[in-house]
């Protein structure tokens, strides 16, 4: 047993499951009938796609389902190459007392479109004796032929009631009590993933068994890298060039992720001491630079020039 | 060479700098002993020495030239220069002293600025200093007892004329693209025009634009220091343009070489934001070629980091600043092992808690914190001590 939450209390059934109550409708019906066909498991993270797949294995296959499940993750993998072998090696073993294995691919909009081409003949290679089920944010990054041959599952944000029947849920088990308000600053610091609502509330148990509103206001701000905001203050004191540094620390030295960076900014951008006008055109600007890395920009390269953007403000003081 | 065969003989043939040549003549004019010498400067091959020997001739003065290439200690600055600084000339002329490139005295001239200084502020002829960066801090002493004139670089057009010029004078056909190149090449230098016109024409009859191809091919390349002053200095898109010609580094490389420099250099931060957003569009670019393999997109990236750094600022900065090699490529080298343990330990938690790399990394500093306060995760996650106190830092 691990003691991090989110996979102590990942469910072992499909009943367990947190909210998606129609899609669990469906997954049991399959179970039920024994007959599963591929799927494609679409929705934002942390609500219960990788969950749901690894329940219904478990629900299916009993104490064998270790030897007939297998998971990858798409995003990990160099190149569809890897992937390939890898199901080949799996899929050649016979299926132990069932008709077919599961093979899980996460996060399988990471692969390219040429990547997936070479899946989609890879699922009709091993369709005797295997099942896809694939995980992604937007079903759109998924072509056509791929999602043709799954049944499509649309996972949404959890219902704020499921989200709360859950959190009693796990402070009974773990031994925490929660108001009522600070459930709702759950909520909003989670935008409903339940990954995040759990990480929160195993923080804010570290040092309280009676979790209260700012406890969780203050771990979701310990929870995100507080160099962002350093970086930020840093900028338009008008020390560019110190803030560029520790940008570039944090992401090349550390390798923190771009992506995330983009995100911590523009939470981060509706608290700094800048008038709202200005607020809003760094927004502009940001979006823009976010927009170029998902062109194939580099990320640091971006995320530095909205830094100079930001030092040249009117009203910024300078060195 | 044509270089000294062409050089003006007055100041009406030097092309270009009328500013600069009424100052000149104003202080000769109304030079008396005891007036600020003159520091002219400018990038090399601005013709600062043809200008002072046009100045001398027009003004039927007898120029006493000294420069880097002597020796310039302070014992023989005293026996020779001093002595040329007080006596009256041979011919009966006055004088006009030109004590070329100052800021090139190296370690051997020891105590040789602070004699200079001594030796130009009692001189009974008129003084002109040269040097190709004023702002150099060896010879401040000389800066702040003297008045600044500064020679931009040559304008492409008032090369290009001035090439036709020697030509025609030489008796050589040419083909106008040919010439047009050869003053494009020279980044504003009349003396590298000159010397490239000589050794593509010298001996023809025509000179046609092959012949400038032959000898471009065998130009040295660009040093990339030369190409960052190029594009920090200038304001001149066609000077700009030509800074990352014959560089070694590639595309990537340079646009990284200028991204390091542009806050060195723009302290204003205006210019600093408009620079980085050509910065941030040849990084666009950038990846664009890479994503579709669209190497003919590639000139873009040269273009905006020269040009488009070039023409971000206001006005040009004064001053000298040392351009620095690129922190980004230093920094991939060197923290190769740190990414690798990211990788190895994202990995380890991802494949523990079913998560993908990306994601254990975006909630280390949860883990972290989570660590802290139970030492059992470390056996349940199988992490090594050293991954250990790697993740604390979150």
């Amino acid at each position: 047993m691990i003691d991090v939450w989110t996979e102590k209390h990942r469910p072992d059934t499909l009943g367990e499951v947190v909210g998606q109550d129609a899609i669990v409708e469906r997954l049991e019906a399959f179970v039920k009938e024994e007959s599963i066909p591929h799927m494609l498991f679409a929705g934002p993270p942390g609500t219960g796609k990788t969950t749901c797949a690894v329940s219904l294995a478990k629900d299916l296959y009993g104490d064998e389902w270790k030897q007939n499940f297998m998971e990858t993750n798409a995003s990990d993998e160099r190149g569809i190459n890897v992937v390939r072998d890898k199901i080949k090696n799996f899929a050649r073993t016979k299926p132990i007392n069932a008709d077919y294995k599961i093979i899980f691919l996460d996060e399988a909009d990471s692969l390219t479109s040429d990547a997936q081409q070479a899946l989609r003949r890879t699922m009709e290679q091993f369709s005797d004796n295997c099942r896809f089920i694939m995980s992604c944010n937007y079903s759109s990054k998924i072509i056509d032929p791929i999602q043709s041959r799954c049944a499509v599952f649309r996972f949404n944000n959890l219902e704020e009631d499921d989200v709360k029947q859950y959190i009693q849920r796990l402070g009974k088990s773990e031994n925490f009590t929660i108001s009522e308000d600070a459930v709702k600053a759950v909520m909003r610091v989670s935008n409903g993933d339940l990954r995040r609502v759990t990480n929160v509330l195993q923080t804010a148990a570290i040092s309280t068994d009676e979790i209260e509103q700012e406890d969780v206001y203050s771990v979701a701000a310990s929870l995100k890298p507080e160099e962002i905001t350093e970086i930020l203050n840093q900028t338009l004191s008008g020390n560019f060039l110190e803030a560029r540094d520790q940008l570039s620390d944090l992401m090349i030295e550390r390798g923190l992720d771009g992506q995330d960076i983009v995100s911590s900014i523009h939470r981060e951008l509706y608290n700094l001491e800048i008038p709202d006008s200005q607020k809003l055109e760094m927004a502009e600007a940001l979006g823009e630079f976010e927009f170029r890395i998902t062109e194939g920009a580099s990320a640091d390269v971006q995320i530095e020039a909205l830094l100079a953007q930001m030092a040249s403000l009117e009203g910024i003081k300078n060195q | 060479m044509w270089v000294q065969k062409y050089r003006p003989e007055s100041l009406e043939d030097y092309r270009g700098a009328s500013n600069q040549k009424k100052e000149l003549k104003k202080w000769l004019d109304n030079w008396e002993v005891g007036d600020k010498p003159i520091l002219l400067h400018g990038q090399a091959g601005t013709g600062k020495t043809s200008i002072a020997e046009a100045l001398a001739n027009d003004f039927d003065l007898e120029l006493v030239e000294t420069n880097a290439s002597d020796v310039r200690t302070k014992k023989q600055l005293k026996e020779e220069l001093k002595e040329a600084t007080r006596q009256a000339s041979f011919f009966g002329k006055n004088k006009l002293i030109l004590i070329d490139e100052v800021d090139g005295m190296g370690g051997g001239d020891r105590g040789g600025v602070g004699e200079l200084k001594t030796i130009v502020t009692e001189s009974r002829f008129p003084v002109i200093l040269t040097a190709n960066d004023a702002y150099d801090q060896k010879i401040r002493p000389l800066r702040n007892i003297s008045k600044e004139i500064k020679l931009d670089s040559v304008h492409t057009n008032s090369i290009n004329a001035h090439l036709k010029q020697v030509l025609d004078q030489e008796g050589i056909d040419y083909d106008d693209r040919a010439v047009k190149m050869i003053a494009r090449r020279a980044g504003g230098q009349m003396r590298s025009a000159i010397n490239d016109l000589e050794q593509a024409a010298l001996g023809r009859d025509k000179l046609e634009k092959r012949h400038v191809q032959e000898i471009s091919q065998r130009d040295s390349r660009q040093e990339i220091f030369d190409a960052l002053k190029i594009i920090f200095k200038t304001t001149d898109a066609e000077n700009a343009r030509q800074a990352s010609n014959n560089l070694e580094e590639d595309a990537e490389t340079f646009m990284q070489w200028v991204r390091e420099n542009i806050p060195r250099e723009y302290k204003k931060p205006r210019d600093n934001a408009e620079a980085y957003q050509w910065i941030s569009k040849a990084d666009l670019f950038n990846g664009r070629i890479r994503k579709r393999m669209a190497w003919s997109l590639m000139k873009y990236i040269y273009e905006f980091s020269t040009v488009g750094v070039a023409l971000s600022k206001e006005e040009k900065y004064k001053g000298w600043t040392k351009y620095q090699y690129p922190s980004k490529i230093k920094k991939m080298g060197s923290s190769r092992a740190s990414r690798q343990k990211m990788d190895t330990i994202t990995t380890k938690i991802g494949r523990k808690l079913r998560l993908s790399k990306k994601d254990v990394k975006t909630d280390l500093p949860f883990y972290s914190d989570l660590i802290e306060h139970n030492p059992d995760l470390k056996e349940q996650l199988e992490l090594e001590e050293d991954e250990i106190e790697f993740i604390s830092k979150f």
